[in-house]
């Protein structure tokens, strides 16, 4: 066994460590070109900075009017996880644990959510929403993301299929009914699922920019992602603020995603335990 | 151990309630097409007024102004009306140019469209007015026309069956290349004045192993316009013309292959930076601006692009130079060039008679000086002399006695055949995908086609 | 929480012989639905309400002519639109490069990342951290992708081709993204490396529930590793291999950021997938109807690949 291990270790490191520098070096390029101005970004884009510039970050803040989009899309990227957390749960503990007919049809029916590219429905979605009077307004892309379901459900489905027998039926000469079941046994179980759909979920919505752009009207209600869009002039790059705003943008989603990889992780060692 | 049944297939009787309900959301989906029919507003309002400003409160208005001069431009424009207090206060969106067609598409097919709305004239105009989202102001223009350069080419720009149904605000011209003297000096270029001396002069550039031209093609317009810049040349505007109209010239005429071969030719002699084929139009500029590159062929507002306020510097000073034209060409006189920035009225525009007011204003003396000041070729006479950079100056008035004048050419094309036909084919010659016959007939298809 | 206990009574206590014809009775079939109702409402709401009614709207233009200007323009013509896409040498092409999608998304994504999670698996020192970062790239909004991976393929101002030169394989440069037949794999590579983390995380969610008791004994039976990964390991994720595949095709065949953001389709339709070919005629060719047509034959492919998938490859073993 140890010796094994050694092996594993000869054979796996060299491998992760480049896998882990074609991910960290974008990354790093993005936030030390931030720091750079236009002028040395185009001496060699590639070069670390000489000295450290924060003009960029200056501009997006003070002129880009980052502040308020950022409240915004915090509210409506925590109401719209939140939501969909507690609906995919739902309905993916339905879908795998309570025996009914059509059960297949109506998750293929759920599925169809994941087919069309989101771009493909705004002229339609443009229209009900204005039928519905809420452009302009939040709610309408809180309840388009609600409308984004399918994944999480698919996913916990999944996972709600795969928790064995022996617990659930132990569970059930307890006396659990369904909704304990789903509380007490399934859900703490699925942690590490549950994280990962959050982080998926609360990604997506906070990197959407197509919704925003059509449904709302007034740039008091913008999200990051618009902000950071409409810091570029129509023919006229500016690379370093190019990079701040992308380098802002990207930190929340990162912060999140470093939470719910602890919640993540803590949920694997207990369902290790557990399993 | 317990197994779950599960079903091997769908049961027919989900079949059937899957399809009524698809079937009922088909019927809720389309019913609210029809308030809008009945919601459309006749166009009631006379918008010749002048004088008094009519209306009152809040007017949304959206522009593709999102940087440099455009958005200062525009951003002092709102101030100064907002400052005059009379009752009536613009809110501007201003909307990335990549999206604003997107954007603007949705919200007058859905029926929220802003109060005055900015787009790029030609052919929008024509989709925009088809559709009946555009309030005619023809009288409004009639009364303001004389406070107008290049008339002409801006009620070209703004009308649809004989009606007018916007105001035009920006000229913009594409016949000029913008290079870098320090390069030409190192390698004792004289600035060139023919085509033959531009191309002498890549070949010597080329030979010291200096990329001499600067192309970032991925969108397939930037390689658009120098193909144009042959085309005019080669063809002139009015036989252009005729071949878009299909009377008399046709795409695969001679002299339009010709425009084309002059512009592979600058990739196949290997003048065009390596990644001309799939750089974009950013990356291209980085390339010139980076100095790796001694020219860079755009359009005039990359003039008010780098002289902005609180802009950084290139590290060399940009100068500009007439598009060269190749002593036997059969056109001398010509430029391709075209009307930029229109304003209009949508019809379901929530605030029209306001609306009007601004639009009103925007025609004014006042205005242009504005827009002019802030780097930008405005059409209202006497704007750009009085207030315009020299830079501007220059080439709106070199514009302006040019003979004739060619929009960028997918403007006058049906739709999707200039982005897609033109777009792809000038990729298509740079990577050899294409030949210059090839890409005339694809043009000459596609017209067609549209028919 | 008594009255769910008392519905979920029949099926606890039911005789197994007797539960298939109890299962199909109508009685038994109503309470399974109401009970299951509470559960999915809230979801379905939201997703017809939402998702299906301009998803149903989308597909309904398809059988339309429409400048996409005014709804009151909108003219139905059948089929025709299906029509022209026979003639349409781009839809065709689209669609054989969606199939190359498909095949390189589910063999490169799925299989990075199920090797890497299962080498994360042999728990070695520092596991945790390289997991934190191979997660990374999935969080990264696509626009920063495209902007990075587009400056650094680019063959005047990137760093990949310097790299080719530095290691002394000039050869291997080129434009990355500006040769047809370069284009399609680059964008492949970008796509697997933005997007194998949401697998990995998949897999790694259903790994780590393996109970470790059930490795030892294989162990202690005299396995090896690669006996240990065969038989014990992969069985069990079956399922969750059935599920990324499926996610897999789906997110393939529909591609269209990936392709947007780096090449618009580009160069010259080198790189056209049917969702870009479908938004260039809806958004810029002015044929909302036509565009929204191919979107339903890019519908109804990934759909025919989802009923497969459900209905022949459901797991009859729950682990």
């Amino acid at each position: 066994m140890q010796r094994s291990k050694l092996l594993q270790m000869i054979l796996l490191y060299p491998v992760f460590l480049l896998v882990s520098a074609t991910i960290l070096y974008p990354l790093a390029w993005m936030v030390y070109s931030s720091l750079k101005s236009d002028a040395a970004i185009f001496q060699d884009v590639f070069a670390l900075p000489d000295s450290l510039f924060f003009g960029n970050y200056r501009t997006v803040f003070v002129e880009g009017g980052m502040g308020i989009y950022f409240r915004n899309s915090i509210v409506i990227s925590v109401i719209s996880v939140a939501g969909l957390l507690l609906l995919c749960a739902l309905a993916a503990y339905a879908l795998a644990q309570i025996d009914f007919k059509g059960k297949n049809a109506l998750y293929l029916f759920i599925l169809l959510g994941l087919m069309i590219p989101p771009q493909a429905l705004i002229i339609s979605g443009f229209k009900w929403i204005a039928v519905l009077k809420l452009v302009s307004s939040h709610w309408a892309l809180i309840f388009t993301y609600f409308g984004w379901a399918s994944f999480g459900i698919m996913v916990l489905r999944s996972f709600f299929q795969s928790i064995p027998k022996e617990i659930i039926d132990a569970a059930r000469i307890d006396g659990a009914g369904h909704w304990q079941m789903l509380i007490r046994i399934m859900l703490p179980l699925a942690r590490p699922s549950i994280s990962t759909i959050a982080i998926f979920y609360f990604m997506w919505v906070w990197n959407d920019f197509i919704y925003p752009l059509v449904y709302m009207q007034d740039e008091a209600k913008y999200t990051v992602p618009l902000g950071i869009m409409f810091l570029n002039g129509r023919y006229r790059v500016q690379w370093g603020l190019q990079m701040a705003g992308l380098a802002v943008a990207t930190i929340p989603p990162l912060l999140i995603y470093i939470i719910f990889q602890r919640q993540f992780i803590r949920g694997l060692l207990a369902g290790a335990l557990k399993g | 151990m317990k197994t779950y049944p599960y079903a091997k297939g769908i049961s027919p009787t989900l079949q059937v309630i899957s399809l009524a309900i698809l079937l009922t959301l088909l019927v809720t989906a389309c019913s609210p097409t029809a308030p809008t029919q009945a919601t459309q507003p006749p166009a009631a309002t006379d918008p010749a007024q002048t004088g008094a400003v009519q209306g009152s409160g809040e007017v949304s208005l959206w522009t593709e102004f999102t940087a440099g001069g455009e958005a200062a431009g525009i951003e002092e424009l709102i101030n100064t009306w907002n400052g005059m207090n009379n009752g009536i206060t613009i809110n501007h969106r201003p909307i990335g140019n990549e999206e604003f067609f997107t954007v603007v598409r949705t919200a007058l097919a859905g029926g929220v469209p802003p109060d005055v709305l900015q787009f790029e004239g030609y052919q929008q105009t024509r989709e925009f007015a088809a559709a009946g989202q555009l309030e005619d102001i023809t009288d409004l223009w009639n009364s303001v026309k004389d406070r107008f350069d290049l008339a002409d080419a801006g009620e070209a720009a703004c009308t649809f069956e004989g009606k007018v149904y916007c105001i035009p605000f920006t000229f913009v011209t594409g016949w000029q290349i913008f290079y870098n003297p320090d390069i030409l000096a190192e390698h004792n270029i004289e600035v060139p004045t023919t085509m033959e001396e531009f191309l002498a002069a890549a070949e010597t550039l080329k030979n010291a192993g200096v990329t001499p031209i600067a192309l970032g093609n991925q969108a397939g317009w930037p390689g658009e316009h120098w193909w144009m810049g042959f085309l005019v040349q080669r063809c002139g505007v009015d036989t252009v013309y005729q071949a878009i109209r299909m009377e008399g010239a046709s795409f695969t005429d001679e002299c339009f292959v010709q425009s084309a071969a002059d512009f592979q030719n600058l990739a196949q002699a290997g003048y065009l930076s390596p990644g001309a084929a799939s750089d974009d139009y950013g990356l291209g500029q980085a390339v010139f601006e980076s100095g790796q590159a001694a020219f860079f062929q755009t359009g005039a507002w990359y003039a008010s692009g780098w002289n902005q306020p609180g802009q950084t510097p290139t590290p060399f000073e940009i100068s500009i130079m007439p598009f060269p034209r190749f002593s036997d060409a059969a056109n001398q006189e010509d430029v391709f060039g075209a009307i930029t920035h229109v304003f209009a009225v949508p019809s379901g525009a929530a605030n029209k008679e306001a609306a009007l007011s601004v639009l009103e204003w925007l025609a004014s003396e006042e205005a242009g000086n504005i827009w002019a000041k802030n780097g930008n070729a405005s059409v209202i006479a006497g704007a750009v002399d009085n207030s315009a950079p020299q830079v501007i100056k220059d080439l709106y008035n070199n514009a302006k006695s040019a003979d004739k004048s060619l929009p960028w050419i997918e403007n006058e094309l049906p739709p999707g055949v200039g982005e897609d036909k033109v777009y792809n084919g000038t990729v298509a010659l740079i990577t050899g995908a294409m030949t210059p016959e090839e890409f005339m007939q694809s043009i000459q298809e596609g017209l067609e086609a549209a028919q | 929480m008594a009255s769910s206990r008392l519905v979920h009574e029949p099926e606890a206590t039911m005789p197994s012989g007797s539960a298939e014809a109890r299962r199909t009775g109508f009685a038994y079939q109503a309470r399974a639905w109401l009970l299951a109702a509470p559960f999915l409402a809230p979801a379905l709401l939201f997703y017809i309400l939402f998702m299906l009614v301009p998803m149903v709207g989308t597909l309904a233009l398809g059988f339309t002519e429409w400048t996409g200007f005014n709804f009151a323009d909108i003219r139905f013509v059948g089929f025709d639109n299906f029509a022209e896409m026979r003639e349409d040498p781009i839809f065709w092409l689209s669609l054989r490069h969606n199939l190359v999608f498909l095949v390189g998304a589910i063999t490169l994504k799925t299989l990075v990342a199920l090797l890497l999670a299962l080498a994360l698996d042999q728990r070695i020192p520092f596991s945790n951290l390289f997991r934190g970062v191979f997660l990374m790239p999935t969080v990264i909004s696509l626009v920063v992708v495209g902007i990075v991976f587009r400056l650094a393929l680019s063959p005047s101002l990137g760093l990949v081709n310097p790299f080719f030169n530095a290691i002394g394989l000039p050869f291997l440069g080129g434009d990355w993204l500006g040769d047809p037949n370069r284009v399609l794999p680059v964008i492949i590579l970008v796509d697997t490396w933005h997007g194998f983390g949401l697998y990995m995380f998949l897999f790694i969610s259903r790994l780590v529930s393996i109970s470790p008791e059930l490795h030892e004994a294989a162990f202690v039976d005299g396995a090896n590793l690669r006996q240990d990964i065969w038989h014990i390991t992969l069985p069990l994720l079956k399922p969750t291999i059935a599920m990324v595949l499926l996610l897999a095709a789906i997110d393939s065949l529909k591609i269209f950021a990936h392709v947007y953001i780096m090449t618009r389709g580009g160069p010259s339709h080198a790189s056209e997938v049917l969702s870009s070919w479908a938004y260039f005629q809806a958004f810029t060719a002015n044929k909302v109807g036509y565009g929204n047509a191919i979107l339903i034959v890019l519908l109804v492919i990934t759909f025919i690949l989802a009923y497969i998938q459900v209905t022949r490859f459901q797991p009859k073993e729950e682990y």
